[in-house]
């Protein structure tokens, strides 16, 4: 399997958009392709015609790789879990959707606070009296 | 039977298997009220290591779906987690997959650390409304432990709530609700429903040497900083402190029954060995799968042993909205939740009630993960529309009791000595029904905030945290396991401290129930008062 094929096959799964801002495809993204080329040898064979995949229209490509999925249920899944791990890990993807590349910790985030409006409102319900039974 | 090549150890007072919710709240009750007692706890996982937390990694969110999943199932399929002990659990025939941690603190460790209290209703659920069975004791025999379990949980949230009976003040100001939390509350004043914060078993302002809650939000992953409270936080140092042993990577095999009274355990430590421990009193929490396990591994003979087995059904509202909200921002469970719809009307067309949590998103991959369809341009389309877009209300209801939901085991020995556990659990009509409902009131909630979509996923299959009922409280022997103070009905010196004692469920969360059941049952063992 050629990283051409590789990557035509993951842009097809994840070709981004062009949003603002954009989301990259998957070859724009520049993922760590080593867990890829294994997971995804078993889906290109199951292709067959790996040269006719790279001729086809995107939307062409779409139904080819959707007729995998049914003939090899078990193969493409792993493909694709292992293509959403990647790609949402990766910073372009993380920065175009307006977030962090770091982990969680030990940063944390910020979160607004409960407001004296929200809190006020919290006396009508209050007010509605002894809602459980006994 | 304690045999040649085990190695033998000196009789205690109680052995407690589980060092999660339950047992850690009953070894900490006893060495505080009875500090004479030899107590010793045997947990089959390790301690948590905070330093090592997926959530401090680069790759935590896949790490999610994998080793750190909530599932042992998943876990177990990713290569374990050198921390939880899992056991595999066929639950090909169960509407909800059990989750779990398997380890010092127990679900604890992973939980959401949502704490709600039952209500009384909860308590006597057959004399209100002729469903389920009421408990042997009532909400208020359990407040005094309520309030013990607080104290030592420190609880998060307002006081004031007309949904429950007033509660003694929360000793730390509630998670804040973020614009989520307070788009939700909007709505439901609009409508004039209840709302509430909620409580949470999560530190918001530094205490001791545990830091306050810093919103990193993967609570499931366990906390990084020890913000949210858990077991090997709260109550087993104390317990350790108090002279109370624990021994980690010991996986209890069996209880010894001799003539209708338990002897001790036989276990098999962290290095294989087969080992006795001799002991006057048994408790039993390893949850309602891991218990339920056990004491049927052991022989109990109890014919409600491991039947009545309860969840709390969940189903899911999600509104997408135009402006940004939090995403997966703030401790995941933790915003506002409605007990509008949790007391019985009959005019729903099903008895007890549902329980709407508000509560914040998961990790981008997640949400990725579970998009339909999976991949391609549409996927992307509607992952760029929920992710930091989306309110998801978790709609739970009240399970009923349902012998043919049930724990049994297999045939099949596992790799921790121990039989296989099978779990067979079907969505009752009535379960359908409240779930249904308390959909179209989520929906209406969120239409009111301004959803511009909305997604219904009518059954959660992943939500099986809440595992109950499996050895009940109750009088009869023919219907129940344990007796009003969780001693077994077969075997007395077996008692059962977790949440198989539930004879119902509610419909709310039952954390902090274990726990304040634990402290009673301790409290009942040594003939003590609250």
């Amino acid at each position: 399997m050629t990283r051409v094929m590789l990557l035509a096959v993951l842009d097809t799964l994840l070709p981004g958009d062009d949003g603002e801002p954009p989301l990259p495809s998957a070859s724009e993204a520049a993922l760590d392709l080593k867990a890829l080329e294994r997971l995804a040898e078993p889906v290109v064979t199951a292709l067959a015609d790996s040269d006719g995949f790279l001729m086809a229209s995107p939307v062409e490509r779409v139904a080819r790789l959707r007729a995998v999925e049914q003939a090899a249920p078990d193969a493409f899944k792993a493909l694709l879990a292992e293509a959403l791990a990647t790609y949402y890990e990766a910073p372009p993807v993380l920065a175009a959707l307006g977030w962090r590349a770091a982990p969680p910790q030990p940063h944390g985030h910020e979160v607004a606070p409960i407001d004296d409006a929200t809190l006020r409102n919290l006396d009508k319900v209050k007010g509605r009296g002894q809602l459980w039974r006994s | 039977m304690a045999s040649g090549g085990q190695i033998k150890f000196g009789p205690v007072d109680v052995a407690i298997v589980g060092a999660g919710l339950g047992g850690a709240a009953f070894a900490r009750r006893l060495a505080s009220r009875a500090p004479r007692l030899r107590v010793l706890c045997f947990e089959r996982g390790d301690w948590l290591d905070r330093a090592n937390l997926p959530t401090q990694k680069p790759e935590w969110q896949r790490l999610a779906l994998g080793a750190w999943a909530s599932s042992p199932n998943l876990r177990l399929k990713a290569g374990g987690n050198a921390i939880s002990a899992d056991y595999p659990i066929d639950d090909s025939a169960s509407a909800f997959k059990p989750l779990m941690w398997n380890g010092v603190g127990g679900s604890t460790i992973n939980w959401a650390a949502h704490f709600p209290r039952l209500h009384p209703s909860d308590f006597k659920t057959r004399t209100l409304d002729g469903v389920g069975d009421d408990w042997p004791f009532s909400y208020f025999d359990l407040e005094p432990y309520y309030d013990l379990n607080d104290e030592a949980f420190g609880v998060s949230g307002l006081p004031g709530d007309p949904a429950y009976p007033p509660k003694a003040g929360r000793r730390m100001p509630p998670v804040p609700l973020g614009r989520l939390g307070a788009k939700a509350a909007r709505a439901f004043d609009e409508l004039g429903w209840h709302w509430w914060p909620v409580d949470a078993a999560i530190n918001t302002v530094a205490e001791s040497t545990r830091e306050a809650c810093n919103h990193c939000g993967p609570c499931l992953l366990g906390c990084a900083n020890g913000a949210k409270s858990s077991t090997d936080l709260t109550y087993w140092p104390r317990a350790i402190a108090s002279g109370v042993g624990l021994r980690t990577n010991c996986v209890v095999q069996e209880i010894v029954i001799e003539g209708g009274k338990a002897t001790g355990i036989r276990y098999r430590d962290g290095s294989g060995r087969d080992c006795w421990q001799p002991a006057s009193t048994i408790v039993v929490a390893g949850n309602g799968i891991g218990t339920a396990r056990l004491l049927l591994a052991s022989g109990i003979d109890s014919p409600a042993l491991g039947r009545n087995l309860m969840f709390h059904p969940a189903a899911y509202v999600r509104g997408m909205f135009a402006e940004e909200l939090d995403g997966p921002v703030g401790p995941v469970g933790c915003s506002v939740y409605s007990h509008e719809f949790y007391e019985t009307d009959e005019a729903r067309g099903f008895k007890r009630g549902v329980h709407l949590q508000v509560t914040r998103e998961n990790a981008l991959l997640t949400q990725a993960s579970r998009l339909e369809p999976a991949w391609g341009a549409e996927a992307q389309r509607l992952l760029r529309e929920e992710f930091r877009h989306s309110m998801a209300v978790l709609v739970t209801a009240e399970d009923l009791p349902e012998v043919h939901n049930r724990v049994t085991l297999t045939q099949t020995m596992e790799a921790d000595g121990l039989p296989g556990v099978r779990v067979e659990y079907t969505l009752s009509d009535h379960s359908r029904r409240a779930l249904d409902f308390g959909m179209a009131r989520a929906e209406e909630m969120l239409r009111a905030a301004g959803a511009h979509r909305i997604q219904r996923v009518p059954l959660a299959p992943y939500t099986g945290w809440h595992l109950l009922g499996t050895a009940r409280m109750g009088g009869d022997p023919a219907t129940s396991v344990t007796d009003a103070k969780g001693c077994c009905h077969a075997v007395p010196n077996v008692i059962v401290a977790d949440g198989s004692l539930f004879p119902t469920v509610g419909a709310a969360n039952p954390g902090s129930t274990i726990g304040a059941v634990a402290l009673k049952l301790a409290d009942a063992l040594v003939g003590a008062a609250p």
